[in-house]
């Protein structure tokens, strides 16, 4: 048995929209711990780790644990009719053939409720090894998102390099190439959420597809900070803090230079 | 092939991978099932080959991989071990029987579907009679039945049997009734009413009235046979008639072209079922339809599907731009010849009576050979033969004239049924044979045309003379013999260059096209194409359009000449026989282009009737502007009014069905009557679905035929009979019931009979090693290395995969693990974007199988060495594994199997042994089905598995950049392709491969937690669990022999190598 009620209904919206993306299917397990998701994408290079923990929960209630595998298109869909003003409940057996969905308006004048079919999918999951990140970058979602955007425009690539003095984004297309630094200010008097913070045991550089990272600014509105962290020849982890509930995070295997064939050419 | 079930087992460890996680790596590919898979699974929607298919579909996948960035190795089988010799034997067994299915398919298919035809027939006639009892125009058209039954293709040939002539009376009216209600009056059909019509249904009209037509003329010609003046007016009468009728006919027929093409400017050249091939003349379209459009003459045209004839062969659909443009050219070609033919023609008549006298030398010999049997044929069809052989003697210059015509398209069929023959042989046996023999063939002619250079010296230089006389500049003349003698060469060379490619077509477009007869044409076809390529290059090069119109011209005569003294080389020395000839002949007159042959086929009429001049006259008029069909029936005409001979009528049964007539002069030499009643029905098989059963023994449809007759006589005699006699409707009404009811079984029957035809014929073909060789040379191109393994190509790729030269495997051959492939991508070319990988060491993990536990699995399974133990599936035979682990285990299985049937004595024992007992005891009822091997546990096989003979070398690969220019032109020679074509292909696989960045996974960085197969079965899933806890609760012990297990194989391995080298 598995039931969970979370009052910012609007919260899941954001969470299914910043990776349905990516993947189009997926196992929630839901735990005593939380309900969480880890899922690659079909050609495994990224991959979503999604923690929603059961303190943010206002109830919840799992007595083992029970995979729930959803068409995450199909649960957008259904999200949908939720207002994102909407108190959701999540309840489930404990092997389960339907999830059902609960909406209750803010006011509490309508419920609706949805029950949505499981599926069996393959579990792959990883074990994502605890990382020490040489280099985590702290900046404002909306920021990176933005610049993501504008490097997209020129390359696929984009190359990103963190010194002492700040991180470098820069990339390579057909019309050209493009730059942009971005220093840390940790001692201005913006807001905490404004700043940059560069922490760093030793300088990385590696290059990632713009694509990618494109789908994981869609996890923007979840926080308005973004963490990188890097280790050199490692995926870039690329973290969204969930406010008291977890986080979004997304590993992304990075690009190498192809030698052999760069030694034929 | 692999081991026999295996992946079912397999499956539910296997992950869907994207296809862009095989990027960067590399993979050896087990080519050596493609080229069977190619063979069998590329086909058309009739179940025929692909042209090239092999290197097509090769093309295909290095496309896909290059494209993955995947870096492939590409492993062919080599010797094939002995071991496996033995099975594959059987497995020829299992082919040989499919042959014989295949052939049974084909017949029964032809039985279905003429029943099914008779029996629309019978349907049609029924409702019209329904419609309209009183079918009164019948009566007033008095047709003997005698000589208009065998004008009717379908009927004589049901109603052929006993009974025959007794109640054709009736058949005839029927049939009339069946059709069309035609007015009696053929020339009274308004055209414009008729226009009115959808095209499908005049053209419909329109060939039903020329049937009638032509029985009626029959008759006629009957009567004048006495007085030969009459006769021959009468001819020329209906020769009028029947042009302005084909024009009218032809007319129609290019405004359906236009209506399915969409364009007005379309030709069907060529049709098979349910396809068109289009000829779009673009150049010059109020001109002839290209010097490759003229094979039928007018008298052919009558013959009914003349589309078939005209043009280009059906590649055409896929090969437009060059030979477009070369076909282009080479109408232009005709067109100036037209031009200028006025200005030669009568110099050039005169000029020639020394041909005259050649063709007139040569139709008399091969007429004895060739042409006689042919009037007795249709003598045999038709009681007829009093006037056919009073003919023959008097008026055999005549004939031979007609002959002439006929000549290039005779052996043009000959040659097309050899091939189809052939192509159909080598499904049943060696596919080297079409090529084997028409190299002797082209050899033969070539060697002709060197002893001929000389004699064609001499009228080169008078044709040089003529000339000058008219027109031309004297310095182009030598150039121009220059041109034609290089052109021959050339020509020759294109020939030779192309020939093993082309006449692999051709004997696959034998199969494609229509029946034995339109296959003929497609071969000869295929090298007009080349040949006026050639020649039009040449004369742009002499960038003089009066040029291009002599050099055909004169290459007309010098190659007139040399036809004819091929001809008596041919039947003198040479083939001795005129299927020696022939044989030649079929492949000579290719080397013209088709104007050119139409024209010296014309100009042999005329001095033939020793009327040169009177004849030219019309040609040339008609020959500026219209069809070279048209041209060809004038001056047919000319010649029949000239020389009033009742014989000229004798080309008359093959203008109503050459095609049969074709066949029986291939097949009658004895047996006339016969062969000739099977060529028509083989010829009308031809028309109706010739391309399903290709170029089918005339015997065949003669069996048929004979089977057929009964089942369709029942189902007609009653319509035969009461339409005449005010009929019953209601009767013909329940009839038509029956009918439908049956028509609906038969179209049953033969969907199904097709789907089995399918089926078959898919592994009837074996792959050559020519194929090998091209796709070799097609992966060189694309600087793709290749190794050739000593023996399997799967234990090659194995030990590839083990040695760490490659990342995987890509075979779908389950016997890559028994090798010891580690990783193995299956179906990679199926799905767009997933692959399925296997991982040997996920098969120890969720299976606990290792590779020993396999070769296991495979001696009950069977694979390419061992028949296995009959009767034990993959679910048995996993449940063996478990129960008698290893090889001792195996031999225990045996003796228990083998051992009396004690099943009581078990059955009363509780099942304390360990669990054995408890599958002997559900098994013991089966295992009396099991039929085990008696070298089982075969130490060889599994010492095969073990250590296959293999490449130990590891030198690392190369890979180059795939050769751009070098696919161009072998995408165009094998596909021809246009360079357009090709580039579009291949860009995104250079862009891809040059791409300099290259995305690594996240597998290689994060490791998979456990993961959870899925069985299908209950049995195997518990089997799995029980191999899984024993080695598990054996602990370390059973990992300890475990690891013997492995350990002993890589010792044995040495040794096998050398005793497989020893082998």
């Amino acid at each position: 048995m598995f039931e969970a009620r979370l009052l910012q209904g609007g919260l899941l919206k954001k969470v299914l929209d910043s990776i349905k993306d990516i993947i189009t299917e997926g196992n929630f397990d839901c735990s005593p711990n939380g309900l969480s998701l880890q899922a690659m994408d079909s050609s495994h290079v990224s991959l979503i780790d999604i923690l929603l923990e059961s303190e943010g929960f206002e109830h919840y209630r799992c007595d083992r644990n029970i995979p729930m595998g959803l068409n995450i298109t199909n649960l957008v869909k259904m999200i949908k009719c939720a207002g994102s003003e909407d108190i959701v409940t999540i309840k489930c057996e404990d092997k389960p053939d339907n999830v059902t969905f609960l909406f209750e308006s803010k006011d509490n004048d309508k419920i609706s409720d949805f029950e949505m079919k499981t599926m069996t999918i393959d579990d792959e999951h990883l074990l994502v090894p605890d990382q020490t990140y040489t280099a985590v970058v702290k900046m404002p979602s909306a920021e990176f998102q933005r610049l993501c955007r504008d490097m997209a425009a020129i390359g696929d690539t984009v190359n990103i390099s963190v010194t002492k003095e700040g991180v470098r984004f820069s990339t390579t297309g057909d019309m050209g190439t493009a730059n942009i630094t971005v220093r840390p200010n940790p001692s201005g008097d913006q807001k905490e959420e404004e700043r940059t913070e560069v922490q760093i045991t030793e300088p990385v550089s590696a290059g990632f597809a713009l694509r990618y990272l494109n789908s994981f600014t869609k996890a923007t509105p979840l926080s308005p900070t973004v963490t990188l962290g890097m280790v050199p020849n490692l995926p870039i982890v690329v973290e969204y803090k969930i406010a008291d509930m977890g986080h979004v995070r997304y590993y992304l295997a990075p690009k190498i230079e192809d030698e052999e064939n760069a030694v034929e050419a | 092939m692999g081991v026999q079930g295996l992946w079912t087992l397999l499956e539910p460890c296997g992950k869907r991978v994207s296809v862009e996680a095989l990027s960067n790596r590399k993979l050896a590919v087990d080519a050596s099932i493609w080229l069977v898979q190619f063979l069998a699974a590329m086909r058309n929607e009739k179940g025929e080959q692909l042209r090239n298919a092999h290197v097509l579909g090769f093309f295909r996948r290095i496309c896909k991989l290059l494209f993955n960035k995947v870096r492939p190795v590409f492993v062919f089988d080599g010797a094939t071990p002995a071991l496996k010799r033995a099975t594959t034997a059987a497995r020829r067994r299992r082919r040989e029987q499919q042959g014989v299915r295949l052939k049974k398919t084909a017949e029964k298919l032809l039985l279905s579907q003429l029943k099914k035809h008779a029996l629309e027939k019978a349907m049609a006639a029924t409702r019209v009679v329904g419609v309209q009892p009183k079918g009164g125009e019948s009566s007033g058209k008095p047709k003997p039945p005698k000589q208009s039954a065998p004008r009717e293709p379908e009927k004589p040939r049901q109603k052929r049997k006993e009974g025959y002539e007794e109640d054709v009376v009736e058949v005839l009216s029927d049939d009339d009734e069946g059709e069309f209600l035609l007015p009696d009056d053929m020339n009274s059909v308004d055209p414009t009413v008729l226009s009115t019509l959808p095209p499908s249904i005049q053209l419909e009209v329109m060939e039903k009235m020329r049937e009638q037509k032509t029985s009626e003329n029959r008759e006629r010609f009957h009567r004048a046979s006495s007085a030969p003046s009459n006769f021959s007016n009468l001819q020329l009468e209906t020769y009028l008639q029947g042009c302005s009728f084909r024009k009218q006919m032809d007319g129609i027929k290019d405004q359906m072209n236009a209506v399915h093409s969409g364009k007005g400017k379309g030709k069907r050249i060529a049709s098979e079922r349910d396809r068109e091939y289009i000829l779009k003349t673009t150049p010059v379209d109020t001109s002839l339809p290209g010097s490759s459009s003229i094979i039928m003459g007018g008298s052919r045209d009558e013959a009914g599907p003349s589309s078939l004839f005209l043009s280009d062969p059906p590649r055409e659909e896929n090969a437009p731009a060059k030979r477009g443009q070369a076909q282009g050219g080479s109408e232009r070609e005709g067109l100036d010849l037209d031009i200028k033919v006025e200005l030669k023609r009568d110099k050039e008549s005169s000029s020639d009576d020394d041909l005259g006298f050649g063709s007139d030398d040569t139709s008399h010999e091969s007429d004895g050979v060739e042409w006689e049997p042919v009037e007795d044929a249709s003598a045999a069809v038709r009681p007829e033969v009093p006037r056919g052989q009073q003919a023959a003697p008097v008026h055999w210059r005549q004939r031979a004239a007609e002959r002439q015509k006929f000549w290039s398209r005779t052996h043009g069929f000959q040659m097309g049924r050899k091939l189809g023959d052939w192509s159909e042989q080598d499904k049943k046996a060696k596919p080297q044979g079409p090529s084997g023999k028409d190299i002797e063939n082209f050899e033969l002619e070539r060697a002709i045309e060197m002893s001929l250079k000389d004699s064609k010296g001499p009228r080169e230089i008078e044709d040089r003379e003529l000339a000058k006389a008219i027109e031309l500049s004297q310095a182009e003349m030598p150039n121009e013999g220059g041109d034609e003698s290089d052109s021959d060469l050339v020509f020759e060379d294109a020939v030779d260059g192309t020939k093993c490619k082309e006449l692999g077509e051709g004997g696959d477009f034998a199969i494609t096209a229509i029946g034995g007869s339109s296959g003929g044409a497609e071969p000869a076809k295929e090298d007009p194409s080349s040949g006026p390529e050639e020649r039009g290059e040449q004369e742009k090069a002499s960038e003089q359009h009066v040029d291009d119109a002599q050099a055909p011209l004169r290459r007309d005569d010098a190659l007139t000449e040399d036809v004819e003294n091929r001809q008596r080389e041919g039947s003198a020395g040479l083939g001795g026989t005129g299927g020696g000839s022939g044989g030649v002949q079929g492949q000579e007159p290719v080397a013209m282009p088709r104007a050119d042959r139409t024209k010296v086929e014309k100009k042999r009429v005329a001095k033939c009737s020793s009327e040169g001049e009177i004849v030219a006259i019309p040609a040339k008029e008609s020959s500026e502007g219209h069809d070279v069909a048209d041209k060809d029936a004038v001056a047919k005409e000319e010649a029949v009014v000239v020389s009033p001979s009742p014989a000229a009528s004798a080309p008359e049964p093959s203008s109503d069905n050459v095609i049969d007539l074709v066949d029986s002069r291939d097949e009658d030499e004895g047996a006339e009557a016969e062969a000739a009643e099977a060529a028509i029905s083989d010829g009308v098989v031809g028309e109706e679905e010739g391309p399903v059963l290709g170029s089918r023994e005339v015997e065949v449809g003669e069996v048929v035929d004979l089977r057929d007759s009964p089942e369709a006589e029942p189902a007609e005699e009653p319509n035969a009979t009461r339409p005449q006699q005010q009929p019953k409707q209601q009767n013909s009404r329940a009839n038509m019931e029956t009918m439908e009811r049956e028509l609906k079984h038969v179209d049953e029957d033969i969907e199904k009979l097709t789907e089995e035809y399918k089926r078959t014929v898919r592994y009837a073909d074996e792959p050559t090693a020519e194929m090998y060789a091209e796709c070799q040379e097609l992966l060189t191109i694309f600087g793709i290395p290749y190794i050739i393994a000593p023996m399997e190509a799967e234990a090659q790729c194995a030990y590839l995969n083990k040695e760490g030269l490659v990342d995987g495997v890509v075979t779908d051959d389950s016997d890559a693990f028994l090798f010891g492939a580690t990783s193995v991508y299956r179906n990679i070319f199926e799905g767009k974007k997933y692959v399925e990988e296997y991982r040997m060491s996920d098969i120890a993990k969720e299976l606990a199988l290792s590779r020993e536990n396999l070769i296991e699995l495979a001696l009950l399974l069977g694979s390419d060495y061992t028949e296995g133990v009959y009767g034990v599936g993959i679910v048995n035979a996993i449940e063996i594994v478990n129960e008698f682990p290893g090889v001792q285990g195996l031999k225990k299985f045996k003796e228990w199997v083998e051992k009396f049937d004690n099943r009581l004595q078990y059955s009363k024992k509780p099942p304390s042994e360990e669990g054995t007992t408890e599958f002997m005891r559900k098994h013991s009822a089966v295992r009396k089905n099991w039929d085990i091997p008696s070298d089982f546990p075969s130490e060889k096989v599994m010492q095969e598995y073990r250590s296959p003979k293999i490449d130990l070398s590891k030198d690392s690969f190369r890979w180059g950049r795939p050769d751009m220019q070098h696919l161009l032109a072998f995408c165009a020679g094998k596909f021809s392709w246009p360079t357009e074509k090709t580039r579009e292909l291949l860009e995104p696989v250079l862009k891809a491969y040059e791409a300099q960045e290259m995305q690594l996974r996240l597998d290689s960085f994060f490791s998979f937690s456990e993961r959870f197969a899925k069985f299908r079965s209950k049995r195997i899933e518990k089997a799995v669990s029980k191999l899984k806890k024993r080695k598990a609760d054996d602990g370390d012990d059973d990992m300890a022999v475990e690891e013997v297990a492995v350990e002993e194989p890589s010792r044995k391995k040495a040794k096998g190598s050398r005793k497989g080298g020893g082998k």
